[in-house]
Protein backbone atom coordinates (compact mmCIF):
# COMPACT_ATOMS: atom_id res chain seq x y z
CA UNK A 1 0.00 0.00 0.00
CA UNK A 2 1.59 3.21 -0.76
CA UNK A 3 1.63 6.12 1.49
CA UNK A 4 1.18 9.62 -0.27
CA UNK A 5 1.45 13.44 0.78
CA UNK A 6 0.78 14.38 4.51
CA UNK A 7 -3.09 15.29 5.68
CA UNK A 8 -4.65 16.24 8.71
CA UNK A 9 -8.32 15.12 9.35
CA UNK A 10 -8.41 15.56 12.70
CA UNK A 11 -11.81 18.31 12.15
CA UNK A 12 -12.99 16.16 9.37
CA UNK A 13 -13.07 13.10 11.64
CA UNK A 14 -14.40 14.31 14.98
CA UNK A 15 -17.85 14.82 12.53
CA UNK A 16 -18.42 11.09 12.48
CA UNK A 17 -17.54 11.30 15.66
CA UNK A 18 -19.71 13.36 16.55
CA UNK A 19 -22.26 12.00 14.33
CA UNK A 20 -22.06 8.79 16.36
CA UNK A 21 -22.47 9.99 20.02
CA UNK A 22 -25.89 11.86 18.45
CA UNK A 23 -27.47 8.68 17.05
CA UNK A 24 -26.29 5.87 19.20
CA UNK A 25 -25.14 7.71 22.41
CA UNK A 26 -25.03 3.96 24.14
CA UNK A 27 -23.39 2.41 20.87
CA UNK A 28 -20.81 5.45 21.47
CA UNK A 29 -20.28 5.15 25.22
CA UNK A 30 -19.53 1.64 25.37
CA UNK A 31 -17.20 2.02 22.65
CA UNK A 32 -15.12 4.93 24.24
CA UNK A 33 -15.41 2.41 27.38
CA UNK A 34 -13.96 -0.53 24.99
CA UNK A 35 -11.16 1.33 23.85
CA UNK A 36 -9.83 2.74 27.00
CA UNK A 37 -10.00 -1.46 28.43
CA UNK A 38 -7.91 -2.23 24.92
CA UNK A 39 -5.14 0.47 26.24
CA UNK A 40 -5.56 -0.56 29.69
CA UNK A 41 -4.38 -3.75 28.73
CA UNK A 42 -1.99 -3.28 26.39
CA UNK A 43 1.93 -2.10 25.78
CA UNK A 44 1.23 0.94 25.31
CA UNK A 45 3.71 2.22 23.27
CA UNK A 46 3.38 -0.41 21.04
CA UNK A 47 -0.40 -0.12 20.65
CA UNK A 48 0.40 3.45 19.84
CA UNK A 49 2.56 2.78 17.12
CA UNK A 50 0.20 0.48 15.92
CA UNK A 51 -2.91 2.65 15.91
CA UNK A 52 -0.79 5.53 13.95
CA UNK A 53 0.51 3.05 11.75
CA UNK A 54 -3.17 1.49 11.05
CA UNK A 55 -4.43 5.31 10.19
CA UNK A 56 -1.18 5.70 7.70
CA UNK A 57 -2.73 2.48 6.07
CA UNK A 58 -5.92 3.43 6.38
CA UNK A 59 -5.67 7.35 4.59
CA UNK A 60 -2.62 5.69 2.55
CA UNK A 61 -0.86 9.39 4.05
CA UNK A 62 2.22 9.74 5.78
CA UNK A 63 1.45 12.03 8.30
CA UNK A 64 -2.28 11.51 9.31
CA UNK A 65 -3.43 11.60 12.62
CA UNK A 66 -5.42 8.69 14.01
CA UNK A 67 -9.12 10.16 15.16
CA UNK A 68 -9.22 11.21 18.72
CA UNK A 69 -11.59 9.02 20.00
CA UNK A 70 -8.77 6.05 19.86
CA UNK A 71 -5.84 8.05 21.27
CA UNK A 72 -4.50 6.51 24.60
CA UNK A 73 -2.36 9.64 25.24
CA UNK A 74 0.76 8.11 24.66
CA UNK A 75 3.86 9.73 23.20
CA UNK A 76 6.22 8.49 20.91
CA UNK A 77 9.64 10.18 20.10
CA UNK A 78 9.74 11.75 16.96
CA UNK A 79 12.46 10.33 15.44
CA UNK A 80 10.05 6.69 15.87
CA UNK A 81 7.51 8.35 14.48
CA UNK A 82 9.34 9.54 11.28
CA UNK A 83 10.20 6.78 10.10
CA UNK A 84 7.11 4.87 11.05
CA UNK A 85 6.30 3.85 7.16
CA UNK A 86 9.15 2.19 6.78
CA UNK A 87 9.82 0.49 10.21
CA UNK A 88 10.49 -3.19 8.59
CA UNK A 89 13.89 -1.47 7.44
CA UNK A 90 14.44 1.30 10.09
CA UNK A 91 17.07 0.64 13.46
CA UNK A 92 14.25 2.61 15.34
CA UNK A 93 12.32 -0.30 16.06
CA UNK A 94 13.29 -3.09 18.14
CA UNK A 95 12.49 -6.84 17.15
CA UNK A 96 9.30 -6.95 19.51
CA UNK A 97 7.72 -3.85 18.26
CA UNK A 98 8.55 -5.22 14.80
CA UNK A 99 6.39 -8.43 14.95
CA UNK A 100 3.67 -5.92 16.47
CA UNK A 101 3.38 -3.89 13.56
CA UNK A 102 4.20 -6.61 11.39
CA UNK A 103 0.77 -8.30 12.69
CA UNK A 104 -1.03 -5.33 12.57
CA UNK A 105 -0.42 -4.15 9.00
CA UNK A 106 -1.83 -7.62 8.60
CA UNK A 107 -4.74 -7.11 10.52
CA UNK A 108 -5.51 -4.24 8.46
CA UNK A 109 -4.57 -5.06 5.20
CA UNK A 110 -6.23 -8.57 4.95
CA UNK A 111 -6.44 -10.74 8.31
CA UNK A 112 -6.64 -14.04 7.11
CA UNK A 113 -3.53 -13.47 5.66
CA UNK A 114 -2.00 -13.43 8.87
CA UNK A 115 0.79 -16.30 9.21
CA UNK A 116 1.46 -18.79 12.07
CA UNK A 117 4.99 -17.78 11.65
CA UNK A 118 3.64 -13.85 12.48
CA UNK A 119 2.32 -14.82 15.34
CA UNK A 120 4.94 -16.78 16.24
CA UNK A 121 7.51 -14.32 16.32
CA UNK A 122 5.03 -12.07 19.26
CA UNK A 123 5.23 -15.59 21.90
CA UNK A 124 9.49 -14.91 21.60
CA UNK A 125 8.47 -12.00 24.10
CA UNK A 126 4.67 -12.30 24.95
CA UNK A 127 3.07 -14.60 26.34
CA UNK A 128 -0.89 -16.48 24.95
CA UNK A 129 -3.00 -13.95 26.72
CA UNK A 130 -0.93 -10.83 26.02
CA UNK A 131 -1.19 -11.84 22.70
CA UNK A 132 -5.03 -12.45 22.40
CA UNK A 133 -4.80 -8.82 24.25
CA UNK A 134 -2.54 -7.32 21.56
CA UNK A 135 -5.02 -8.70 18.81
CA UNK A 136 -8.19 -7.19 20.75
CA UNK A 137 -7.08 -3.97 20.76
CA UNK A 138 -5.85 -4.08 17.56
CA UNK A 139 -9.76 -4.63 16.40
CA UNK A 140 -11.01 -2.20 18.56
CA UNK A 141 -8.85 0.38 17.74
CA UNK A 142 -8.65 -0.46 13.82
CA UNK A 143 -12.58 -0.63 13.65
CA UNK A 144 -13.44 2.44 15.80
CA UNK A 145 -10.96 4.42 12.95
CA UNK A 146 -12.60 2.42 10.17
CA UNK A 147 -16.33 3.51 11.30
CA UNK A 148 -16.03 7.19 11.99
CA UNK A 149 -13.68 7.32 8.93
CA UNK A 150 -16.88 6.31 6.99
CA UNK A 151 -19.92 8.02 9.17
CA UNK A 152 -17.78 11.41 8.51
CA UNK A 153 -17.79 10.89 4.92
CA UNK A 154 -21.41 9.32 4.94
CA UNK A 155 -22.27 13.34 5.65
CA UNK A 156 -25.30 14.21 7.17
CA UNK A 157 -29.05 14.14 5.24
CA UNK A 158 -29.85 17.67 3.88
CA UNK B 1 -14.73 -14.84 26.51
CA UNK B 2 -10.87 -16.55 26.44
CA UNK B 3 -9.51 -14.98 29.59
CA UNK B 4 -11.75 -12.97 31.07
CA UNK B 5 -10.55 -9.63 31.30
CA UNK B 6 -12.08 -6.36 31.77
CA UNK B 7 -11.38 -5.99 27.69
CA UNK B 8 -12.62 -9.32 26.94
CA UNK B 9 -15.78 -7.93 29.49
CA UNK B 10 -16.28 -4.36 27.32
CA UNK B 11 -15.81 -6.12 23.99
CA UNK B 12 -18.88 -8.60 25.31
CA UNK B 13 -20.87 -5.60 26.30
CA UNK B 14 -20.17 -3.79 23.07
CA UNK B 15 -21.50 -6.89 21.27
CA UNK B 16 -24.72 -6.78 23.55
CA UNK B 17 -25.16 -2.89 22.96
CA UNK B 18 -25.29 -3.25 19.58
CA UNK B 19 -27.61 -6.27 19.49
CA UNK B 20 -30.28 -4.25 21.83
CA UNK B 21 -30.53 -1.54 19.15
CA UNK B 22 -33.39 -1.87 16.84
CA UNK B 23 -33.06 0.60 14.01
CA UNK B 24 -32.33 -1.78 11.40
CA UNK B 25 -34.56 -5.06 10.93
CA UNK B 26 -32.96 -8.66 11.09
CA UNK B 27 -32.84 -9.19 7.51
CA UNK B 28 -30.27 -5.90 6.91
CA UNK B 29 -28.46 -6.88 10.11
CA UNK B 30 -27.76 -10.68 8.80
CA UNK B 31 -26.93 -9.82 5.71
CA UNK B 32 -24.43 -7.17 7.04
CA UNK B 33 -22.72 -9.85 9.34
CA UNK B 34 -22.66 -12.32 6.78
CA UNK B 35 -20.50 -10.11 4.48
CA UNK B 36 -18.32 -9.25 7.10
CA UNK B 37 -17.94 -12.97 7.71
CA UNK B 38 -16.92 -13.78 4.06
CA UNK B 39 -14.99 -11.08 3.80
CA UNK B 40 -12.45 -11.90 7.02
CA UNK B 41 -12.88 -15.67 6.55
CA UNK B 42 -14.75 -16.49 10.34
CA UNK B 43 -15.31 -20.02 9.99
CA UNK B 44 -17.48 -19.59 13.05
CA UNK B 45 -19.92 -16.74 11.90
CA UNK B 46 -20.15 -18.17 8.37
CA UNK B 47 -21.51 -21.49 10.33
CA UNK B 48 -24.58 -19.22 11.79
CA UNK B 49 -27.62 -17.48 10.49
CA UNK B 50 -29.68 -15.08 12.39
CA UNK B 51 -32.94 -17.36 13.27
CA UNK B 52 -35.12 -14.11 12.91
CA UNK B 53 -33.63 -13.15 9.33
CA UNK B 54 -34.49 -17.07 7.95
CA UNK B 55 -37.60 -16.33 9.50
CA UNK B 56 -37.78 -12.74 7.29
CA UNK B 57 -37.00 -14.81 4.16
CA UNK B 58 -33.14 -15.52 3.96
CA UNK B 59 -32.29 -18.68 2.59
CA UNK B 60 -29.30 -20.50 1.53
CA UNK B 61 -29.65 -18.72 -1.92
CA UNK B 62 -30.14 -15.52 -1.11
CA UNK B 63 -26.58 -16.09 1.42
CA UNK B 64 -24.29 -17.06 -1.83
CA UNK B 65 -25.55 -13.95 -3.59
CA UNK B 66 -23.77 -11.74 -1.22
CA UNK B 67 -20.37 -12.68 -2.14
CA UNK B 68 -21.50 -10.92 -5.77
CA UNK B 69 -23.49 -9.10 -4.37
CA UNK B 70 -23.26 -6.24 -7.59
CA UNK B 71 -24.73 -8.74 -10.02
CA UNK B 72 -27.74 -10.41 -7.87
CA UNK B 73 -31.04 -10.29 -7.51
CA UNK B 74 -30.58 -8.49 -3.80
CA UNK B 75 -32.64 -5.46 -3.64
CA UNK B 76 -31.92 -2.25 -4.05
CA UNK B 77 -31.35 -1.15 -0.57
CA UNK B 78 -29.48 -4.28 0.87
CA UNK B 79 -26.86 -3.74 -2.42
CA UNK B 80 -26.91 0.14 -0.85
CA UNK B 81 -26.05 -1.34 2.40
CA UNK B 82 -23.08 -3.34 1.45
CA UNK B 83 -21.48 -1.20 -0.46
CA UNK B 84 -21.25 0.73 3.06
CA UNK B 85 -20.41 -2.39 4.20
CA UNK B 86 -17.33 -3.00 2.19
CA UNK B 87 -16.31 0.85 2.50
CA UNK B 88 -16.03 0.12 5.71
CA UNK B 89 -14.28 -3.10 5.59
CA UNK B 90 -11.76 -2.85 3.07
CA UNK B 91 -11.48 1.27 2.26
CA UNK B 92 -13.21 3.99 3.89
CA UNK B 93 -11.73 6.39 2.40
CA UNK B 94 -12.93 5.25 -0.67
CA UNK B 95 -16.44 6.01 -0.10
CA UNK B 96 -17.53 9.01 -1.97
CA UNK B 97 -20.55 10.89 -2.32
CA UNK B 98 -22.17 8.78 -4.45
CA UNK B 99 -22.74 6.16 -1.93
CA UNK B 100 -22.92 8.72 0.83
CA UNK B 101 -26.02 9.83 -1.05
CA UNK B 102 -27.58 6.41 -1.97
CA UNK B 103 -27.33 5.84 1.51
CA UNK B 104 -28.85 8.34 2.83
CA UNK B 105 -31.80 8.10 0.42
CA UNK B 106 -32.49 4.62 1.49
CA UNK B 107 -31.83 4.48 5.41
CA UNK B 108 -32.40 7.02 8.60
CA UNK B 109 -29.03 8.84 10.20
CA UNK B 110 -30.00 6.54 12.87
CA UNK B 111 -29.79 3.80 10.87
CA UNK B 112 -26.48 4.55 9.19
CA UNK B 113 -24.89 4.92 12.41
CA UNK B 114 -26.82 1.28 14.05
CA UNK B 115 -24.79 -0.01 10.64
CA UNK B 116 -21.50 1.10 11.47
CA UNK B 117 -21.59 0.42 14.79
CA UNK B 118 -23.02 -3.49 13.52
CA UNK B 119 -19.94 -3.07 11.50
CA UNK B 120 -17.52 -3.29 14.48
CA UNK B 121 -19.68 -5.39 16.46
CA UNK B 122 -19.85 -8.03 13.74
CA UNK B 123 -15.97 -7.59 13.01
CA UNK B 124 -14.24 -8.85 16.94
CA UNK B 125 -14.01 -11.97 13.80
CA UNK B 126 -11.01 -10.47 12.81
CA UNK B 127 -9.37 -11.12 16.03
CA UNK B 128 -10.35 -14.64 16.24
CA UNK B 129 -9.32 -14.93 12.33
CA UNK B 130 -5.48 -13.20 13.20
CA UNK B 131 -4.71 -15.62 15.56
CA UNK B 132 -7.12 -18.66 13.36
CA UNK B 133 -8.97 -19.68 16.17
CA UNK B 134 -12.56 -19.49 15.30
CA UNK B 135 -13.34 -23.26 14.00
CA UNK B 136 -16.84 -23.79 14.85
CA UNK B 137 -17.02 -26.76 17.91
CA UNK B 138 -20.15 -28.40 15.61
CA UNK B 139 -21.07 -29.16 12.07
CA UNK B 140 -23.00 -27.48 9.51
CA UNK B 141 -25.46 -24.13 9.88
CA UNK B 142 -26.47 -23.34 13.70
CA UNK B 143 -29.25 -20.89 14.91
CA UNK B 144 -28.09 -17.32 16.21
CA UNK B 145 -30.37 -15.41 18.50
CA UNK B 146 -29.82 -12.57 21.02
CA UNK B 147 -32.36 -12.55 24.39
CA UNK B 148 -33.77 -9.13 25.79
CA UNK B 149 -29.94 -7.61 27.39
CA UNK B 150 -28.55 -8.61 23.64
CA UNK B 151 -27.32 -11.84 24.62
CA UNK B 152 -25.71 -14.11 22.36
CA UNK B 153 -27.91 -17.62 22.09
CA UNK B 154 -26.50 -20.34 19.77
CA UNK B 155 -28.89 -23.27 18.58
CA UNK B 156 -27.16 -26.40 17.73
CA UNK B 157 -29.98 -28.29 15.41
Amino acid sequence: MSIGEPIGLTEKQCEGEARLRRLHPEGFAQLKRTIEAAWSQSDREVLELCRRRMAQLLSRRRDVEPIALTGGGVSLPAAKLAELPSWDSSSEFTDDEKAHLAICEQFVTSVREVGDLDVERLRQTRSESEIYAFASALYVLELSERSILALTRVGEST
Amino acid sequence: MFYDTPLDFEIEELARVAMRAQEVDPLLTEVVRLRCAEYHDCRICSSLRIVDAVAEGLDEGMRAEIRNYETSDLDARLKVALRFVDAIIIEPESLGEDLAGEMRAHFTEAQIAEIAYDVVKWSFQKTLVCLRIEQPPWEGPAGLSFDESGETVITVA
